[in-house]
């Protein structure tokens, strides 16, 4: 049997790439001996290494590049459109939907190129780069579902795989064990995550209403609680263990796979749309989400054993990065008592 | 539309993993080791074991 080498593009962002790995799950129990290999920038690759379903990780780093742009960038992009075509790849999967993923499918040279149809591409021009298209989308799918769906233009209707395997390595795993052997109280009652950061400013609550919701699940449900950080991050979960009565841990920086170590260790974590978000819901950890401009449809954690707190407004799932109102409707009416109740429900002591 | 052929170079049986072909009248993938029929249904074949069709 010829082998068949497919390549899947999905480079951004964390919870996107989370949201991707039922994809390649999927083709490797499908077609056992194909090749997978997957694009994915720089900074996620270590999500996809050591994972059974993907035989490659072809790394990309187009922040790098635009920040930096010179001869150095230019060798690089050259280098890795050249790399990519001496692959002869049978089948691309473009899973973003966008100018530069269309751009990347269209230059692998693959004579199979798979699409969303053009009203379900963020960018409508990525449509000219692809020779296959889904069928359109209406509202109401995850994404997790529309990219098997997409899938399935591909090989047709197969038994969906839906795992997300992810990997942390054991020298890892015995770095973040070191963080918490360092704070034992932190582990004398469950430790439930907050974390306060998310992609755009619109997607985040308030710091001081995850300060009382903290305190109230410190006194009523006698929990610990750890504030969890990305990049550009910290000052947030600063900001919440300040306005904070009761006892909080800051979570240590981490890469990806310290965070997942990190989050392995909690009961429940309360965040807003985020990649760690979607990064505890893959690994089966129980979720209470706080949603506004997002449809949590659409975007939410996926599976059992999340609940999410939203309203829907007129102007809800703007998608938009910064409130058009300027008054962040959405998540302002947000209660901490529903959160709190939330946590309560999904939290059975 | 009909099934894409380069499509078709990808598919494989799900049972036996062997290589398919497109059935006469173009409304199923065939494995012959299997004697199966996998449908095409709205231009998308069901590749389920549970619901092919024995030659």
């Amino acid at each position: 049997m010829k082998t068949r080498k497919i390549l899947i593009l999905k480079f951004s962002a964390l919870g996107d790439v989370v949201h991707t790995l039922p994809v390649a799950a999927t083709i490797r129990k499908s077609l056992p001996d194909s090749y997978i290999a997957w694009m994915v920038e720089e900074r996620y690759q270590d999500l996809l290494l050591g994972n059974p379903d993907v035989d490659e990780v072809i790394p990309l780093r187009t922040k790098v590049w635009r920040k930096n742009w010179n001869s150095k960038s230019l060798f690089e992009i050259l280098h890795t459109i050249k790399t990519l075509r001496r692959q002869n790849f049978d089948l691309v999967l473009d899973l973003h939907g966008l100018l530069k993923s269309g751009i990347i499918a269209r230059l692998s040279g693959a004579p199979t190129r798979i699409g969303f149809h053009q009203k379900n591409c963020k960018e409508k021009i990525n449509a000219l780069f692809t020779n296959q298209k889904a069928p359109y989308m209406a509202g109401g799918l995850h994404v997790v579902d529309m990219y098997l769906k997409l899938l399935q233009t591909a090989l047709g209707k197969v038994e969906e795989t839906k795992l997300f395997p992810l990997q942390v390595p054991s020298e890892i795993d015995e770095k973040v064990a070191h963080f918490f052997n360092q704070n034992p109280e932190l582990t004398y009652r469950p430790v439930i995550g907050i974390n306060p950061g998310a992609g755009f400013e619109s997607k985040q609550w308030e710091g001081v209403r995850f300060a009382e919701l903290a305190d109230r699940i410190c006194e009523e449900l006698k929990c610990s609680i750890l504030l969890t950080w990305g990049p550009g991050e910290k000052f947030k979960a600063q900001q919440i263990s300040a306005h904070m009565k009761q006892k909080s841990w800051m979570a240590p920086p981490t890469s990806i796979l310290e965070s997942i170590a990190l989050y392995k260790r909690m009961a429940l974590l309360v965040s807003c749309d985020s990649g760690p978000l979607h990064l505890v819901a893959a690994l089966g950890i129980p979720t209470v989400s706080i949603f506004g401009p997002t449809d949590p449809v659409r975007n939410g954690a996926y599976g059992a054993n999340h609940k999410v707190v939203y309203k829907v407004l007129s102007c809800s799932f703007c998608w938009k990065k910064t409130c058009p109102l300027g008054t962040k409707e959405c998540m302002q009416q947000v209660t901490v008592d529903e959160v709190f109740q939330a946590v309560k429900r999904d939290y059975h002591i | 539309m009909g099934i894409d052929k380069e499509l078709l170079d990808i598919l494989v049986c799900p049972k036996c993993k062997g290589d398919l072909e497109l059935s006469e009248n173009e409304d199923g993938l065939v494995c012959k080791p299997c004697s199966l029929k996998y449908p095409i249904k709205g231009d998308i074949p069901i590749m389920l074991i549970d619901e092919a069709l024995p030659l």
